[in-house]
């Protein structure tokens, strides 16, 4: 008799127990960490201002070359024989009689402060400011490159409990990327049935 | 006058079995399409099927698996279960038994297995539902859902039928799955619930907790007169005297027809079986052999 009620009273009895203890640990702690895609908003590339040529230019990210563009920010064709848009004309360069030069041409600004020459911070009396450098430099111009929509893993506000993971894999609306980095694969309204 | 004829209480519930099985429909099958998909179910009811109430507790294991997460709210459905009734879910309240047990009605000739071929759902279940999903993910063609002939059956059919009624494309299910259950349903017409005694994952555990369950069969044995009726009813091939706590025991109390077994718990003295005689077994098998 005593066998009889360890083996069909008290350990059924302790595997209820442990049932009910899974049970409210799943139902009430048990929480995981779930992300999600979200879009991240493109940053605006940084639009440069060639000072040989006077257009604006952006530099690729594939290349790491400067390229040409429009004023809608998309690159424009150039011609191979000048490198520069066809007919398009640069505007006059610093050494050139008409321009300022940096170097201290009679005719052109002084570089090193002459005052008789150009101003080196810009007076519009003098020629170009002589401390630009030949490169280019940064000018803020409206970003309408188009890029693909990038995305990134973000979590969802608080860890979800394991109520809600039972059922999101109902609807197939999880997937590993790696361990312990879980994915919700649907936004939105989720789908009613599991496509497996 | 027919009830007289069997020796006990559990014999006389056994012959409700199939209504026990149909009310419990009620409650797999949400007829208010009631989902409760946060919650374990304790049956083997694949969660896509559009009228599905709970979880299943092997889908959602397998899914926790390929996650990498221990599926504690399934965990303790199932072993709250099993420590309480054991194998007796298998046969009162599972869906897709019940399935099987209407098939199986069939009247044809049904073989019966050799008991070490109930270990190989011990193998579908670590490799199918825990191996598989967590080393090479839900996308493998192993993963337990995509070969699982429940999902064939209760969700990509009604689907199939629901897209065709709206006209939409049939989505079919892959030709693994549907081969699975062509040889089920072939196969339910000569075993006798073949999932459940061969493949089941899930029979797998609760034939596991029949060793401890709360409620259990127990054999008189002051009055059983080893007359083997017993082992001779039991679709399964099982052995009651013997085996009491078989694995592949589903709890249909088939074997209480003699009238020297029955469902217990030990919270019931269970003295039938001294009032039953030897000629109670010989009018129970008269009513066996009638029901013939």
């Amino acid at each position: 008799m005593l066998l009889r009620l360890f083996h069909r009273g008290l350990i059924p009895l302790a595997f209820g127990a442990c049932a009910v203890a899974a049970l409210i640990y799943g139902a009430k702690y048990n929480t995981v960490a779930v992300h999600i895609e979200q879009e991240v908003p493109p940053e605006p590339p940084l639009v440069f201002i060639n000072l040989m040529t006077g257009l604006p230019t952006i530099m690729d990210p594939v290349t790491g070359d400067f390229v040409i563009v429009n004023e809608e920010g998309k690159p424009v064709p150039i011609d191979p024989m000048t490198g520069l848009p066809p007919g398009y004309t640069p505007p006059p360069m610093p050494g050139d009689p008409m321009g300022g030069d940096p170097f201290g041409a009679p005719m052109g600004g002084d570089p090193f402060g002459d005052p008789m020459g150009g101003d080196p911070f810009g007076n519009p009396m003098g020629g170009d400011p002589a401390n630009v450098p030949l490169g280019v430099t940064e000018t803020p111009v409206l970003n309408t490159i188009e890029t693909e929509p990038v995305f990134e893993l973000v979590k969802t506000g608080d860890p979800e409990s394991e109520s809600i993971i039972v059922s999101d894999v109902t609807i197939g609306g999880l997937e590993l990327l790696a361990s312990g980095l879980i994915r919700r694969t649907y936004s939105g309204a989720p789908p009613l049935l599991c496509p497996t | 006058m027919a009830e007289k004829k069997y020796a006990n209480f559990s014999a006389r519930i056994a012959r409700w079995r199939i209504w026990f099985q149909t009310a419990f429909l009620f409650a797999w099958l949400g007829p208010f399409s009631t989902r409760i998909h946060t919650v374990c179910g304790p049956t083997f009811h694949c969660y896509s099927c559009p009228f599905a109430t709970f979880a299943c507790p092997i889908g959602v294991m397998a899914n926790f698996s390929s996650l990498h997460l221990i599926p504690f709210l399934a965990i303790g459905t199932v072993l709250l279960t099993g420590a309480l009734i054991g194998g007796f879910l298998c046969g009162w309240i599972c869906p897709f038994g019940f399935f099987q047990d209407l098939v199986g009605k069939i009247p044809t000739k049904k073989y019966k297995l050799p008991a070490w071929s109930g270990y190989l759902r011990y193998v579908i279940l670590g490799v199918f539902v825990v191996w598989i999903p967590y080393e090479l993910g839900k996308d493998h063609w192993g993963f337990i859902c995509t070969l699982c002939p429940a999902g064939a059956l209760e969700a990509a059919l009604p689907s199939m039928g629901q897209a065709a009624l709206n006209g939409d494309p049939i989505v079919w299910p892959s030709a693994v799955k549907l081969s699975i259950v062509g040889v089920l349903l072939g196969g339910m017409l000569f075993v006798q619930r073949p999932w459940c005694a061969l493949l089941c994952p899930l029979g797998a555990i609760y034939g596991l907790t029949n060793y401890f369950s709360f409620l259990h069969l127990k054999v008189n044995k002051h009055t059983c007169t080893d007359c083997g009726l017993c082992k001779k009813t039991c679709k399964y091939g099982v052995d009651p005297r013997s085996k009491l706590d078989e694995q592949r025991c589903i709890r249909c109390l088939d074997c209480t027809k003699c009238g020297h077994v029955s469902a217990s718990t030990v919270l019931m003295h269970n003295n039938q079986g001294k009032k039953s005689t030897a000629s109670a077994s010989e009018e129970t098998l008269v009513q066996i052999d009638s029901e013939k």
